[in-house]
């Protein structure tokens, strides 16, 4: 086995595909790059061509196409209500986005953009930053209430309003670092287990690579959940921005 | 693994705010140690909040609005 390309943090490694320098900036076309764009391109075939036919009756693709519709429509419904509906397509967006990157992180070999912190702070950013100024359009300066628990006596507000500031700023950072951090660890578990599968020998072998199934099962479902959980704080933060308390 | 996310992502934005702040203003130790402490209170509160049901939101409980039990308590 060579050295160097196996440790089990070389699947995070981001590779230059097609160099691009312009002034100071580094925007070449990297595996990180190429797997975003087979995500969207691939969420765009999958929705596009399934819903091709529009049948009454869906087919297989139809029906799969429609749920994941549905999944998100539900979500916002019930967290946020009908003055949701505005954000749908983008929290649609948001969700499928996220879902087939970490989707796609699943094949062998391949790489997930989801797993760089770079990545999801900079979607939790977005996140953040719409909800904020969403919050501003709304409500004006009633916005600042938002950091004014009720039934709090006046002695209390300069302890509790810079809490509840904190409180409000750290919400990109732990969506940043949730999906990145769940993404990151369960790999990087994956490839350390499968590494013990060739140390420990033919016999020995059996039980890692019995638990390496087990765990790429429960990978599967962390991808999923992990998408799903980006979305519904999303949600939640909407909802919070739209009716604040 | 949500629960220690909530937790130590609130430490970090106190401790950067109060960094930042004594950088700026030039009284090194003292408004990180005032935005360590007033960070993590906000992580536990975040905890809280998350563990009792209010939902990951930052805000306190909505006002009867799709909450039917009276379970309101902070």
């Amino acid at each position: 086995m060579a050295e160097g390309g196996h440790s089990p943090l070389a699947q995070f490694e981001i590779k230059e595909f097609v160099p691009i320098q312009i002034g100071d900036a580094n925007l070449a076309f990297t595996n990180s790059a190429a797997f975003m764009t087979a995500s969207v391109v691939l969420i765009t075939i999958f929705l596009v061509f399934g819903m091709r036919k529009g049948a009454l009756v869906p087919g297989r693709w139809q029906s799969m196409a429609e749920m994941s519709y549905e999944f998100v429509a539900n979500l916002l419904r019930e967290t946020v209500g009908n003055e949701g509906r505005k954000y749908f397509p983008f929290v649609f967006s948001l969700f499928m986005f996220i879902l087939f990157g970490n989707m796609l992180g699943m094949i062998p070999y391949s790489f997930t953009f989801t797993s760089h912190i770079i990545v999801t702070f900079a979607m939790a950013l977005v996140v953040f930053i719409g909800v904020t100024i969403l919050g501003f359009v709304k409500h004006g300066m009633h916005f600042f209430s938002f950091f004014v628990p009720p039934g709090v006596s006046v002695v209390l507000w300069p302890l509790m309003i810079p809490i509840e500031i904190i409180s409000y700023l750290s919400r990109p950072v732990s969506l940043g670092v949730r999906l990145f951090a769940n993404l990151t660890a369960g790999h990087t578990m994956l490839k350390v287990f499968a590494g013990f599968v060739v140390s420990m020998g033919v016999v020995g072998g059996i039980l890692p690579l019995a638990f390496v199934v087990a765990l790429t099962g429960l990978e599967l479902l962390i991808a999923f959940l992990q998408a799903y959980v980006f979305t519904i704080l999303t949600c939640f933060y909407i909802n919070d921005a739209i009716h604040l308390h | 693994m949500r629960i220690g996310v909530e937790l130590v992502s609130a430490l970090i934005v106190g401790v950067a705010i109060g960094y930042m702040l004594d950088r700026w203003l030039g009284t090194t130790p003292w408004l990180m140690l005032l935005f360590f402490v007033l960070g993590s209170v906000a992580g536990i509160v975040n905890v809280y909040r998350t563990a009792s049901g209010l939902g990951q939101t930052i805000g306190y409980p909505r006002d009867t609005e799709n909450e039917d039990d009276s379970g309101n308590a902070r």
